[in-house]
């Protein structure tokens, strides 16, 4: 193969990686249009892309509104889920008695079904915004938490040593070291909790509230409004997409440092 | 009064012997080098030295003042340059100052003034990442200056680098020697390092690690390279080998 076709294969190639994703779903949309038009499925059921986004457009103060609720709970969760990650992290790496004796219970609090226990939280702390906040840090702060404690733990003893060997406290240690080296790897967490805590609000509001995303959707479900209930769905991704997206905003302002180690290799 | 000493110090790691009875001593502005194979139990003297560990038996001495197992009194400079990745040179090399709780940019001020002695001009604002080995041990041996300008323990500073920058950074290293008359005591297993940039030698071996002998260095025009290919030089060298030998078969 000459060189110049190995160059255009080359780009081929490359722009089908960058484009395939967005195709793929245009393709899946596309089939989507194609099954409710020829109506594979009966309208009520699959209702047209179309016809959800007429849903979107109708109810868009409405779900502005829930959304705002359900935010509103998400970034408290959140807020104390991050809270909750530090300080059991700090703790965990400081002792470890206290490691062995809290980590069992840690494991537990993940393989509760989240769905079981929504209920009973509503039951014991009401309809208002409680119970949904604690669902979403019992769901949120463990993928931080562990972030955290596994960034604390690969931090280099020599380090430490160094520093100790400056004269630094344990709380300079902590500061200085231990939490800038843990950021990556709680950012990680992170991410992955912001995508939780949105989803967590809707589940914990399906089980009981008068306000947010969950209690539209089984109100639309109830009365077969699929339409609106797709468009509610997609709200929902999208809600979780700028979350993510956010994090990544702070993930690149975190770690600058790294990236200009990559720009020196080239 | 020597300005740093040690005084018979043991050490045990569960049960096992590994330094016996070290006595050594520095005066101010001497450097003195401490030579022996890998495994040894160099750096553990200097994990005492430094104050990080404590001796089962014996004592540190600073300026005559018992600093046993008491860190932040001499700096320390450990085999890796550990520098922060996240930080620029600049603020890594401030760190002793700002731990210290100067504010940071009075830090960086203090510290940008000696990036220049230090061969670093210009490499504040870059990331340790982007410097070479010599670079990052250069900052690193900043960083440690910057904690004590009186006092340095320098665990093999030179040992990871290649042979060409190794050449340069010795003589860069006597150059400040001379500069600031910084009082110093380096690990190192490379005979010609130890005779090239000490005035005095303590040969370590056996096992547990004792010390086999003392040396001094002391010739004229011994900055300068031509000496290590000399006569003396090589006398010199040959009775380190001779203390190392008969230890050995002691």
């Amino acid at each position: 193969m000459t060189k110049r076709s190995q160059n255009t294969t080359d780009r081929a190639k490359r722009l089908l990686h960058k484009s395939v994703g967005p195709l793929f779903l245009l393709a899946l949309l596309g089939l989507w249009a194609l099954a409710s038009h020829f109506k594979w499925l009966p309208a009520f059921m699959l209702p047209s892309p179309g016809k959800v986004v007429q849903a979107f457009v109708k109810d868009f103060p409405l779900l502005m509104r829930h959304a705002g609720t359900s935010l509103l709970e998400s970034l408290w969760g959140l807020l104390i889920s991050v809270s909750l990650a530090f300080v059991l992290a700090v703790l965990m790496d400081g002792s470890k008695l206290i490691r062995r004796a809290i980590s069992p219970l840690l494991v537990l609090t993940q393989t509760v079904p989240t769905i079981a226990i929504a209920p009973l939280l509503v039951l014991w702390l009401g309809y208002g915004i409680a119970p949904k906040v604690v669902l979403i840090v019992i769901v949120c702060f463990f993928p931080m938490a562990i972030g955290l404690l596994g960034g604390f733990g690969a931090v280099d003893a020599d380090l430490c040593r160094l520093f100790v060997s400056m004269g630094a406290s344990r709380r300079q240690i902590l500061w200085r070291v231990k939490l800038p080296s843990a950021m990556p790897s709680f950012i990680a967490g992170l991410k992955i909790a912001v995508s939780y805590a949105i989803v967590g609000a809707v589940v914990a509001e399906w089980l009981g509230g008068n306000q947010g995303l969950g209690v539209y959707m089984t109100r639309v479900q109830k009365s077969y409004g699929f339409d609106k209930m797709f468009a509610v769905i997609i709200l929902v991704s999208v809600i979780s997409l700028v979350l993510i997206k956010l994090v990544e905003l702070l993930e690149k302002r975190c770690t600058r440092w790294a990236r200009v180690r990559e720009e020196n290799q080239n | 009064m020597a300005f740093f000493a040690a005084r018979e110090i043991d050490k045990r790691y569960g049960g096992n012997l590994i330094v016996e009875n070290i006595s050594l001593s520095v005066e101010k502005g001497e450097s003195a080098a401490l030579l022996g194979v890998s495994g040894i139990g160099k750096t553990t003297l200097f994990n005492i030295f430094s104050g990080l560990e404590r001796p089962d038996h014996g004592q540190v001495l600073l300026e005559g003042n018992d600093v046993t197992g008491r860190t932040g009194q001499v700096g320390y400079m450990q085999q890796k340059d550990l520098l922060l990745p996240y930080l620029k040179i600049i603020d890594n090399v401030a760190l002793p100052l700002t731990l210290r709780g100067i504010k940071k940019k009075e830090a960086r001020m203090e510290a940008s003034g000696h990036l220049e002695q230090f061969g670093l001009t210009g490499y504040g604002d870059k990331y340790p990442a982007q410097l070479s080995g010599g670079m990052r041990q250069r900052a690193a041996l900043l960083r440690t200056f910057l904690f004590s300008g009186r006092m340095l323990l320098l665990d093999e500073p030179f040992s990871a680098l290649d042979a060409i920058t190794k050449t340069e950074l010795h003589g860069w290293y006597l150059r400040l020697l001379e500069e600031t008359r910084i009082t110093t005591i380096f690990i190192t297993h490379d005979i010609d390092e130890a005779i090239f940039l000490s005035d005095k030698i303590y040969v370590l071996s056996g096992r547990p690690g004792r010390i086999a002998g003392e040396l001094r260095v002391d010739f004229p025009r011994r900055r300068e390279l031509e000496f290590t290919m000399s006569p003396e030089f090589i006398a010199c060298k040959k009775k380190i080998l001779r203390l190392i030998a008969e230890k050995n078969e002691a």
